[in-house]
């Protein structure tokens, strides 16, 4: 270095002292900054999960509010980190495939007369004149309509015009009825 | 009535230099210590349920709102570092304080980013382990695909962080190369918001203007430096001429 140049780098001494200075204070200063960026951030933060929350409260109020009101099919999402409830329409649309029947114009189901015959019961005879003359006694048939006459060996005939048509099922003594051979549509 | 019996002796709140005295910071202290204690006995059986509830939602409202905050500051230390590349800083606010600001607006992002993973570990709702959060495309409860991107955005972000520490071993130029993939870690960072964030509707204008800013100081950059290779070879070109 020349000689000339020393007093320069001398002279110069005070400049960077000063630049030094106040590079420090502007140091300095930044930690004001950093105060207030990290009291910024705690700030936005805590205002960010209020903002959240007071959301959420106020969709799940709308929600539960919605469900009182009309009953609904709820549906849960697929892994959703929104915690909403999926809503479908309470009315399904009508299936094509099962034609719609009305009930009320299906004509009466057909009435069904059945009537149980019974054997006629005989009374062992005891050591008694007036038992043993007796003449044995058939116990009385029932038919639909209730108990009637006695009972002989042919059913009653069919007073009841309503009944006249109808399919009978007679039962008789000994008989067993044997049930209805099973087809498709009846399972 | 003398003049010192008119005086009113009054105690001392300043010292010389004009901070408050200890006594009253203490009182200060015992005050708000007092009124907090007295709050949070009031709502402890809030807090309790808040915190420890089956389904408490604190951790996942804490974990999405620092999501939030942190992709803010994510965006500010992208800003601060290519305004201190483009030599803008010099400017405005001064390269000094510019690189202050860059360093502790990453340290604070990188806070609120490890609060946003970590949280998680107390949502039941979503049940994660901290295997699943620290194994990148390992969560499959929600989105695997761009949570993993996230966190490949976080381990990034982290490397670039301590890539300053390492400058004196790693070299100058290896620190340089490096910081290039700030870039990419912004990037990934902004898809896992859009594409995983539960607030996209509200958050769509933070996106659309971090995007905006980050776009216009990329082509800053980019510009600045076509810039200044043809000022040095224009410089260059001219001192062969010179010594020609």
């Amino acid at each position: 270095m020349e000689k000339e140049q020393r007093p320069e780098r001398i002279a110069n001494r005070p400049d960077r002292i000063e630049r030094a200075k106040s590079v420090r204070k502007r140091l300095i200063d930044t930690a004001g900054t950093k105060a207030l960026l990290t009291l910024s951030a705690s700030a936005a933060l805590v205002g960010s999960m209020l903002a959240i929350s007071i959301s959420e409260y106020r969709s799940d109020t709308a929600a539960s509010a919605q469900d009182h009101a009309t009953p609904q099919t709820v549906i849960p999402r697929e892994p959703v980190f929104s915690r909403a409830l999926v809503r479908v329409p309470t009315e399904a649309p009508p299936s094509p495939a099962l034609p719609y029947i009305d009930l009320a114009q299906l004509p009466p189901p057909p009435t069904v007369e059945i009537v149980v015959e019974t054997a006629p019961v005989l009374v062992p005879s005891l050591a008694s004149p007036v038992l043993d003359a007796a003449p044995p006694v058939a116990p009385p048939s029932f038919t639909q309509q209730g108990p009637a006459a006695p009972a002989t060996a042919a059913p009653p005939a069919q007073s009841d015009p309503a009944l006249q048509n109808q399919p009978r099922v007679v039962l008789r003594p000994n008989q067993v009825q044997k049930p209805a051979a099973r087809t498709r549509s009846s399972r | 009535m003398t003049a010192a019996h008119s005086q009113v002796n009054l105690p001392e709140t300043t010292s010389e230099s004009g901070s408050p005295s200890l006594a009253f910071l203490l009182m200060g202290f015992a005050l708000g210590a007092t009124i907090g204690s007295l709050v949070l006995l009031l709502m402890a059986p809030t807090v309790l349920a808040a915190v420890a509830h089956e389904q408490a939602k604190l951790y996942w409202f804490l974990s999405r709102s620092a999501g939030i905050v942190s992709y803010v500051l994510l965006t500010s230390v992208t800003g601060t570092g290519i305004l201190l590349s483009t030599k803008y800083a010099r400017r405005w606010p001064g390269t000094q304080l510019a690189l202050e600001l860059h360093r502790f607006l990453s340290l604070l992002a990188l806070l609120l980013v490890s609060i946003h993973v970590f949280a998680l570990l107390g949502d039941r709702w979503a049940n994660y382990t901290l295997a699943q959060l620290i194994t990148p495309f390992a969560a499959m409860q929600y989105r695997p695909f761009w949570v993993g991107i996230g966190q490949v955005a976080f381990y990034m972000f982290v490397i670039l962080f301590g890539s300053f520490w390492l400058r004196r071993w790693i070299g100058s130029q290896t620190w340089r190369r490096l910081h290039y993939f700030s870039y990419a870690c912004w990037l990934l960072a902004t898809l896992h918001g859009i594409m995983t964030g539960s607030d996209l509707s509200v958050l769509v204008p933070l996106y659309e203007i971090a995007a905006g800013l980050v776009t216009l100081g990329a082509l800053l950059r980019l510009v600045e430096f076509f810039l200044r290779r043809v000022r040095n070879m224009t410089a260059y070109q001219m001192s062969v001429e010179r010594e020609a």
